[in-house]
């Protein structure tokens, strides 16, 4: 039976009803909102947000007043983009062999006198142990790499591509680094995950290559991003709510949530989001102040590698961009970052076209994913293994009547 | 040898369709190619700029370029991602030592070499006017062949004479078609 489609506009109409009687409020906190993040100074700024502590929300640290616009720099004549994005197939229990593959793509952008481009992509099978991330010396303690954690190996398989790449690129060569998504691996916050994965996807995945990249834009001009298109992100918001707060911090602990505050003034941000705020701020090309963020991950896990961000109005969308502190705190770099990632949104059609290459490289439709299995139950039979599935999966692909 | 040009993506026993190595570098239309073993030759009958990927649609991208090269510049992901290809109708095969004017026992294979055809395998298939029969039944439209004539002439040693005998040759294949024989003509004086 397919979607009551009758029955979903009903409730959609509703849904759409209520956000239409919202927005003119929403509109105006928006703008009251933006005009006070723009006349916001920064020593009282933070001030406010060093004696922050125990919100239930997190909020971005400044590293400058709230609303200030840069414009771009203009592009050096020779420069180069590359950028990795994953795909995966995760693990199918009705699928007869246990298995997971990624598929990493690739794209290098060489622009000037010798303008060049290469795409590639490198699928990798996991099977067996592969399947599994265990503790060293014991074989009690592991954890199935499936689900999420397939997907936090993914990000590092993504990031980690990044330093090949910028490998292949000469070294008198300024190059921007990209990934689609974000450095902070949020997923790892928290108690959800044993310390073993933090200590694969941190200790051993993130963390050392950020220190190989910062050593190698030592000796080169280098940067790394992360892209986030219509980012969700509030941190810059709560940041705004904490300057507007004047309730203390266990009545705010026991009354707000991460979305909204029930008390005045510190409402005015209620449910709006950075991207919103920056599209009044920003003129197209403009980038925001940089921030960092206030993450418990970043803070606790990432052995001082602080990760800043800042918006950007690339002309189409706000989009977020992150970055190590090394680049942070290299105006030249940041620049750069700035100028490139424009360049790269503008080429894109309001997304950077490498990471959208890349991601072409990386894609695994519907029509591969059925391949795949088809793949294997061909391997398994050429070896005179047996092939079945669950008649779960049977029941849904033959609805017999 | 001659240059390799690409490589055969798709086969039948009278036509096969070649990717060329490299964006916009095709041999031109009319040309004599050939591929695998036994040598097949065939003759370019069109030639087409595609998306690698056919669910990818190409829009117009170049409002603010000064140039068409600098749309290139701009985007050297389009090299990779554009293709050429050609389609050749089967004129012919060698088994090292003769030249058939016929179709092959079987297609090349996928992922054969193609090259452009040198002088002397040119001479070899000029010396009958079978392949212009082929020609004609394959569905080659007039500027097809007429192009493939011109090309022939200026590879054999006496073009002229080549020229004069395939007028002679193809009035004899268009008997009652004098529109058309005439069109074929126009084209390769």
């Amino acid at each position: 039976m397919s979607l009551d489609f009758n029955k979903t506009l009903v409730q959609m109409t509703d849904v759409v009803s209520r956000m239409k009687t919202s927005q003119n409020d929403r509109n105006l906190r928006l703008s009251l909102a933006a005009k006070i993040m723009k006349a916001t100074k920064e020593n009282d700024l933070k001030e406010k947000l060093s004696l922050a502590k125990d919100r239930p929300f997190l909020w971005a640290n400044p590293s400058s007043e709230l609303g200030t616009g840069h414009s771009p720099t203009e592009l050096p004549e020779e420069y180069a983009v590359v950028a990795a994005d994953g795909s995966h197939i995760d693990v199918d229990r009705h699928l007869p062999v246990p298995c997971s593959l990624i598929n990493i793509g690739t794209c290098i952008l060489q622009y000037g006198t010798h303008p060049n481009a290469h795409l590639s992509n490198y699928p990798k099978l996991y099977s067996d142990e592969g399947l599994y991330l265990t503790e060293h010396g014991t074989t009690t303690r592991e954890v199935a790499i499936e689900g999420p954690v397939l997907g936090f190996k993914r990000t590092i398989d993504e990031v980690r591509e990044l330093e090949k790449l910028i490998s292949e690129i000469p070294p008198t060569i300024p190059t921007l680094a990209l990934v689609d998504g974000s450095l902070v691996l949020w997923g790892l916050s928290g108690q959800g995950y044993p310390n073993l994965v933090r200590q694969e996807f941190l200790d051993k995945g993130i963390l050392p290559i950020l220190d190989n990249l910062k050593q190698v834009a030592q000796n080169r001009t280098i940067s790394v991003a992360a892209y986030v298109s219509l980012p969700r992100s509030t941190e810059v918001v709560n940041a705004l709510r904490l300057y507007l707060c004047d309730t203390n911090a266990v009545e705010c602990k026991r009354s707000c949530s991460n979305r909204m505050s029930p008390f005045k003034p510190c409402d005015l941000p209620n449910e709006l989001l950075d991207r919103e705020l920056f599209d009044i701020l920003l003129k197209p090309g403009q980038r925001s102040e940089l921030f960092f963020t206030n993450s418990s991950i970043v803070r606790e896990h990432y052995n001082g590698h602080q990760i800043y961000f800042f918006y950007i109005n690339n002309g189409q969308e706000i989009a977020r961009i992150e970055v190590p502190d090394w680049v942070a705190t290299n105006e030249t770099l940041v620049s750069l970052t700035h100028a490139l990632i424009l360049d790269q949104c503008y080429k894109g059609r309001g997304y950077p076209v490498s990471i959208s290459e890349a991601h072409q490289q990386a894609v695994i439709n519907g029509s591969d994913r059925q391949t795949f299995k088809d793949m294997l139950s061909s391997a398994l039979t050429r070896q005179g293994l047996p092939t079945y599935t669950s008649e779960k999966t049977r029941s849904k692909r033959l609805a017999w009547l | 040898m001659s240059e390799r040009i690409g490589e055969i993506i798709e086969a039948n026993t009278n036509s096969f369709i070649v990717q060329c190595y490299k964006l916009y570098e095709s041999p031109p239309l009319g040309s004599i190619i050939q591929s695998g073993t036994p040598t097949i030759f065939g003759v370019i009958s069109e030639i087409t700029t595609e998306p690698l990927d056919p669910s990818r649609p190409i829009i117009a991208i170049g409002h603010d370029e000064p140039t068409e090269d600098e749309i290139y510049r701009s985007n050297p992901q389009l090299n990779n991602l554009l293709c050429t290809r050609l389609t050749s109708l089967t004129i012919g095969y060698s088994d090292g030592d003769n030249v058939y004017h016929g179709f092959p026992p079987h297609p090349p294979r996928i992922h054969s070499f193609v090259y452009l055809s040198g002088n002397h395998n040119i001479e070899s298939l000029a010396k009958s006017f079978d392949f212009l029969h082929l020609l004609l039944t394959s569905g080659a439209g007039d500027e097809v062949i007429s192009a493939c004539l011109r090309q022939i002439s200026q590879r054999v040693q006496d073009g002229y004479t080549f020229l004069v005998e395939s007028g002679q040759a193809l009035a004899t294949e268009l008997v009652g078609q004098f529109p058309r024989l005439n069109a074929i003509l126009r084209r390769l004086s």
